[in-house]
């Protein structure tokens, strides 16, 4: 039966790598997470074990399902470490800063566990021959998310003063980052808006980027008053998304957009199409994002509805689905204010502050937004 | 003479055009290619019959040394005042944002277009003379990389036009040589309706781009223009195409073909680059954001003049007109879907088994496509690989006259490899919606057919769904359920008794997503140190983390679980059950935990000894 075993798992390998490198489907992934229970099940080939990860850990990185990577990656790490002869630390590198930094949206990890593997990231990363810039770069990024401004801004110094070297991020990635320093750190729009012209533009690009910075773009551009400079850049991050549920946290940007400028129709589509991708995903910030988003986009509509409550196609999962699809606003906004709560709880306690707090208090501020757009036709 | 009418800096433009505009010097070919174009355009509008061409000439550098290039117009030329507006308008700015309002006419484009030229060479000599005056007398212009330039009155005797000599620098000499120029000209340059002529090393000139675009010929038969248009994308991207469809857009005036791609290339997502010219002149081989998203199945080659192009002129700004056109365009590859469904379905059969994935990713997003097509897609199913159609003509013949089918489908791939066994034997057709977009369509195949109900199964409803005992049979299991229970509670698992088809099966493992995603946590775990054992706990862990279900569902019906109620020796019972749930584990393909594996080496050999002590011991007596 082992032999059935280790075949099935190198077509599917080979079924998974047929799809393209580009390919960040959960469908892919599907295929892989199969393929490695497959090896493993066989139990004799290492190689393939080994293999089945090493593209399992790509796509569920650039898929948005980080604890399937975080758990093949562990896996690659061990075996690195049982046997450097055979396991070569270099080649894991690059996947290194991915989980690294997907960590702080887990908040059953503790902080110190957080930096403990970043020490360790940064050990293998100088025994490679490698500088520190990506390890800065991704503990700025932690201690951003864990809402440590202080480590952000020491951690931007840093990796500012450290050179680009073979290890470094891809450019467009670290670009990027930079501008979601800027603008959530420092508060400075305009800077961050400009800084990121080359990627709202369309000149630099990659697997992962400019998908977030067009999300992230919006609402700072409306405060601004760039109102028409804003559409083009929601029309392409919509676009950007098409099958990728890493993107959720985006998702939830966009909603936020959709419900200040007016546009409450095609929010609630968006919302309808993406919303089991918050609700049943591991991605616990990026569901919270979605769930701002979505409480935004709700709550607008609940102000100036005339009926409370509306048709929505959720996902059946949910402990309240109804299958004739009707739902009470104020019900379902109590049940989103309850899932924020629980969040912001967990992550504000791991992280010793009120900074998730600090992001519901800002959303429910956003309402007092209102900048009518016209989508139509476009 | 030196004429120093304005003192203007040329730097800050030459450095942006040189430097930072750009993604390849390359494309200086193109920005002398669209000056030569736009100077004869507007000398037509002088001289109605004026028919023009562009002749480049290369002559190589001595020694070795960087070629020279000529490139020659008989256009419009430009006047004295023109040559000095150009300048002006020009040096005054070094900005990007601009560059958009310079482009938007004429000297301004044609400044850009020649100062671009800095990206190959150090200095750029223009001779120029305009048909605006017969008396015009000729000028020259010389620039330098640094920013200064000369502009003197020449005694050059010449018809009308530019000529732009252009001498190459060393840094940059692989975009000067004489095959790459022609390569180049070709390729931005083929579609142009001017005949560009090119010599190299003294030879005779030759036109280059004669043909024109392959879409716009007339051609004897469809045979032939099919012949010539797939050979055509083989040519531009080294592909054998399977098919083309012709593409047409009133929004911004988009003509082309859209070429569908080879299964090799056929479930590479990501973008699609397309080969895009703004008014005949190659815009970008890399345009990604033309068709809508679903279209991934064809790569194009079109030429659109109503687009706005970003400055650097490699892509389009994402505006209105863009949405617009992109949504025509989607209309048009969809109409033509539609009409070969009706035509030709043979042709479209061949292109859907290739290209499943594109369309139902516009069957999700488009529900009148999704009706015309439904009967096309494929679906993985417990019968193998079939289309929708087929599908439900097997369901409908399974119910009675008048009732409605029932298709019932898993979710995710996992679920279905656990129940395809059991669906099987129960002889239910069960579809696999694990892949993408499966899902969505059969949760909406009762919009377009009414006549059908969908319903989702998992391993677990299956096990639901089982008979339940009658009260004798419930009894008689009692003692292995609780004995069950209790051997596999340290296992993260529950213990059921059912009956349940085949009987040759003793159990069956059912295991939700987050179970088995724990199981994977704990596989991970066995290698790692603590660090990364508390990072997975962390991850599987949390609020609102889901502990999970994982079954053992006994079988009643099967001959040897019936003998299992029977027996009263516990740890006979305890191993029995052990063995159970490794071997039904080993079924569902699962990597075993090492107390798995425990249990699998101390359970046989303890079955073993148990079985020696019960019968061996027994012959073995004196």
């Amino acid at each position: 039966m082992t032999d059935v075993d280790r075949s099935r798992a190198q077509e599917l390998i080979d079924r998974a790598r047929a799809m393209g490198f580009f390919d960040h489907s959960p469908a892919k992934v599907a295929l892989l997470e199969e393929a490695v229970r497959l090896a493993d099940a066989d139990g004799t080939d290492d190689d393939l074990r080994w293999d089945a990860r090493h593209e399992l850990v790509h796509t569920a990185t650039f898929c948005g399902f980080y604890e399937t990577a975080l758990v093949a990656f562990a896996w690659q790490l061990g075996k690195c470490d049982e046997n450097p002869e055979r396991w070569h630390e270099r080649d894991l590198l690059w996947q290194y800063k991915w989980i690294i930094s997907s960590l702080h949206r887990f908040p059953g990890i503790p902080l110190e566990r957080i930096d403990e593997t970043t020490e360790d990231m940064a050990r293998r990363y100088e025994r490679c021959g490698l500088n520190q810039r990506p390890v800065h770069d991704v503990r700025r990024r932690n201690a951003l998310f864990t809402g440590n401004l202080e480590a952000t801004h020491e951690h931007y110094r840093l990796w500012k003063a450290t050179p680009r070297d073979s290890g470094a991020d891809c450019a467009a990635c670290e670009l990027a980052n930079e501008f979601d320093y800027f603008l959530v750190a420092r508060e400075q729009p305009e800077e961050a808006i400009e800084l990121a012209e080359p990627l709202l533009d369309g000149r630099m690009s990659c697997a992962v980027v400019p998908l977030s910075c067009l999300a992230q773009v919006l609402v700072p551009l409306l405060r601004l008053g760039r109102v028409e400079e804003t559409v083009a850049h929601h029309l392409r991050g919509i676009g950007l998304i098409d099958d990728r549920s890493r993107a959720i946290g985006s998702v939830g940007d966009h909603l936020d957009y959709l419900a200040i400028t007016g546009n409450h129709r095609r929010g609630i589509a968006l919302l309808e199409r993406r919303f089991a991708w918050a609700s049943e995903g591991r991605n616990l910030s990026g569901r919270f994002t979605f769930y701002l988003g979505a409480w935004v986009l709700l709550s607008r509509i609940a102000e100036r509805a005339r009926k409370p409550t509306r048709k929505l196609r959720l996902p059946r999962s949910l402990p309240f689905w109804r299958e004739d699809a009707t739902y009470r606003l104020d019900e379902l906004l109590a049940w989103l204010e309850g899932e924020l709560r629980g969040l912001a709880d967990a992550f504000d306690r791991r992280n010793g502050n009120e900074w998730f707090a600090r992001r519901v208090t800002a959303a429910r501020e956003l309402l007092a937004l209102d900048t009518p757009i016209s989508l139509a036709g476009r | 003479m030196t004429d120093h009418r304005f003192q203007i800096d040329l730097g800050g433009i030459i450095d942006l055009l040189a430097n930072h505009l750009y993604s390849t010097p390359q494309v200086y070919v193109r920005e002398l290619l669209q000056n030569a174009i736009d100077a004869i355009t507007a000398r037509r509008a002088l001289e109605p019959d004026h028919a023009g061409s562009i002749t480049i000439e290369h002559v190589a550098g001595r020694d070795g040394g960087p070629a020279t290039l000529l490139f020659a117009d008989d256009g419009v030329g430009l006047t004295d005042d023109e040559v000095h507006q150009f300048l002006a308008t020009i040096g005054r700015s070094s900005k990007r944002a601009d560059l958009d309002a310079l482009r938007s006419e004429f000297i301004g484009q044609f400044g850009i277009g020649l100062l671009s030229c800095f990206m190959v060479s150090d200095e750029i000599v223009m001779i120029t003379r305009s048909a605006r005056d017969p008396d015009a007398k000729a000028l020259r212009f010389e620039g330098r990389a640094d920013g200064t330039y000369t502009v003197t009155p020449t005694d050059l005797e010449s018809g009308p036009g530019t000529q732009v000599w252009v001498r190459a620098k060393p840094a940059a000499a692989e975009w000067v040589e004489a095959d790459a120029l022609e390569r180049l000209l070709l390729r931005f340059g083929g579609l142009l309706p001017v005949p560009i002529r090119f010599s190299s090393g003294g030879a005779e000139p030759r036109v280059l781009n004669a043909e024109g675009a392959p879409w716009r010929r007339r051609y004897a038969s469809a045979e032939e223009e099919r012949e010539a248009i797939l050979a055509f994308g083989a040519e531009m991207f080294e592909v054998d195409m399977l098919d083309f469809i012709p593409l047409r857009s009133r929004p911004g005036e988009v003509d082309g073909v859209a070429f569908v791609l080879p299964p090799s290339h056929a479930t590479v997502t990501g973008a699609s680059n397309h080969r895009v010219y703004l008014r005949n002149m190659l815009l970008s081989e890399r345009v990604d954001n033309l068709l809508p998203s679903w279209a991934f199945f064809v790569k194009c080659v079109v030429n659109c003049n109503g687009l706005r192009p970003t400055a650097g002129r490699e892509s389009f700004y994402e505006d209105a007109d863009l949405e617009a056109t992109r949504a025509a365009l989607g209309k048009a590859l969809r109409s033509w879907l539609v009409r070969t469904a009706e035509h030709d379905p043979a042709r479209l059969d061949a292109l859907i088994r290739v290209h499943h994935r594109s369309m139902k990713a516009l069957a999700v997003e488009d529900e009148d496509f999704y009706r015309v097509i439904a009967d096309w897609l494929p679906f993985e199913t417990t019968g193998g690989r079939i289309p929708l159609g087929e599908l439900r003509s097997i369901l409908r013949a399974g119910v009675p006259p008048g009732a409605r089918p029932l298709l019932r489908f898993t979710k995710t791939v996992d679920e279905f490899r656990q129940v395809a066994p059991i669906a099987t034997s129960q002889r239910l057709t069960l579809v696999n919606a694990g892949w993408d977009y499966d899902e969505e369509l059969l949760e909406r195949l009762p919009v377009i057919d009414p006549g059908i109900d969908v319903e989702p199964v998992a391993a677990v409803d299956l096990v639901a769904d089982f008979e339940e005992l009658d009260p004798a049979e419930a009894d008689r299991a009692a003692r292995l359920l609780a004995v069950a229970e209790r051997t596999l509670a340290p296992h993260r698992c529950s213990a059921e008794v059912r009956r349940f088809l085949p009987a040759e099966l003793p159990a069956l493992y059912g295991i939700g997503d987050a179970a088995l995603f724990r199981r994977s946590v704990d596989i991970a775990k066995e290698g790692a140190d603590e660090t990364w054992s508390a990072l997975m706990d962390g991850v599987a862990g949390g609020p609102g983390a889901d502990p999970g279900a994982a079954t053992l569902c006994l079988n009643l019906g099967n001959p040897l679980v019936g003998k299992l109620t029977r027996v009263a020796d516990e740890e006979l019972l305890r191993r029995a059950v052990e063995l159970l749930y490794v071997q039904s584990l080993m079924l569902g393909h699962h990597p075993l935990r090492e107390t798995e594996m425990t249990l699998l080496n101390e359970g046989l050999l303890a079955l073993i000894e148990l079985g020696i002590d019960a019968r061996g011991g027994e012959e073995g007596r004196p």
